[in-house]
């Protein structure tokens, strides 16, 4: 047992020296009135200590999404999903590979974040481009104005508008990043539930 | 049972338990467990939650020359058990009604 708690706090290294602290006592003081003396009875009941710290870290991230009272501003929660996305694909390669199946969930997962960040680059490019055409309809427009004064002042003011009506777009190009950030984010706080590995309440319960 | 838990519920589970006799980590873990299948990878994060909105206190006693630390639900606790009982049987009703019981709907 005291080596399980050893290699639990080495694992735990990223937590503050107060809330590891609090980790550990809970846990060791739990296997001391579970009465799990030997390094396997640990291991059975919950999990080896990679497995364990990886749960305590995943909570701790994904704690801060579930509380969105504290973040304030769309920006935040778009800030903490990344760092909980980053936490979630490393505890998924921190996995042993040994179970194709949990090969096929990450290649699944690759997929999603490739497919999200294709959305991602695409919905910037559309905005790029519609305010390259307006920007560039109103200096045709401009330089029409001398030549041929009514077409260029038809180039002008379709410029201006195409410029205005994207302006007014914006908050919804943000909003859509937003939403698939916080989407890929969901999508891998479920395959992490899907993979971790059950415990000894769950695999009890899954015989019943 | 194929229907996970909400964080709001179990925090309303682990107060309702602590109503009516303060446990330590192990024999609250072991009490949820007789009803509910939970994690107890899941059972920390929900005790450090509910301390640190002040929904229960903690306090140590010796045992066997270490320490035991309990969990005592606070009045503001008791509270906040109140408002998730009767959030509880809010959306109870309204899941029973879609579900049916069979009744109705001729």
């Amino acid at each position: 047992m005291n080596d399980y708690i050893k290699q639990l706090t080495a694992l735990l290294g990223q937590l503050s020296d107060e809330e590891r602290g609090e980790v550990v006592d809970f846990y060791s003081e739990y296997l001391q009135d579970g009465g799990f003396v030997r390094f396997s009875d640990c291991v059975a009941e919950l999990g080896t200590p990679r497995q364990l710290a990886r749960k305590v870290l995943a909570d701790y991230s994904i704690k801060t999404l579930e509380n969105p009272s504290r973040s304030d501003s769309r920006t935040q929660r778009s800030k903490s999903d990344v760092q909980t996305i980053w936490i979630i694909v490393l505890a998924l390669l921190s996995t042993p590979v040994t179970i194709p199946l949990a090969v096929g969930v990450a290649a699944m997962f690759v997929v999603a974040i490739a497919v999200t960040f294709a959305l991602i680059v695409s919905v910037i490019a559309i905005f790029v481009s519609i305010i390259a055409g307006g920007l560039g309809s109103f200096i045709l427009g401009i330089s029409m104005l001398f030549s041929h004064f009514w077409v260029g002042l038809f180039y002008f003011g379709i410029g201006l508008a195409v410029v205005g009506a994207l302006l007014m777009l914006t908050p919804i190009f943000k909003w859509s990043i937003d939403g698939l950030i916080h989407g890929i984010t969901l999508f891998s706080k479920w395959i992490y539930s899907k993979i971790s590995s059950k415990n000894r309440a769950q695999r009890k319960d899954d015989q019943k | 049972m194929a229907i996970q838990i909400s964080s709001e519920l179990l925090d309303g589970c682990v107060l309702g338990i602590l109503l009516h006799d303060d446990y330590y980590g192990y024999s609250l873990t072991q009490k949820v467990q007789e009803s509910i299948s939970v994690s107890e990878s899941t059972m920390y994060p929900v005790l450090r939650r509910l301390k640190k909105n002040d929904l229960l206190s903690t306090y140590d006693e010796p045992y066997q020359g270490r320490n035991r630390r309990y969990y005592k639900i606070t009045a503001e606790g008791k509270r906040q058990f109140e408002m998730i009982k009767q959030d509880w049987q809010v959306f109870k009703g309204s899941i029973d009604k879609m579900l049916g019981d069979g009744v109705d709907h001729e």
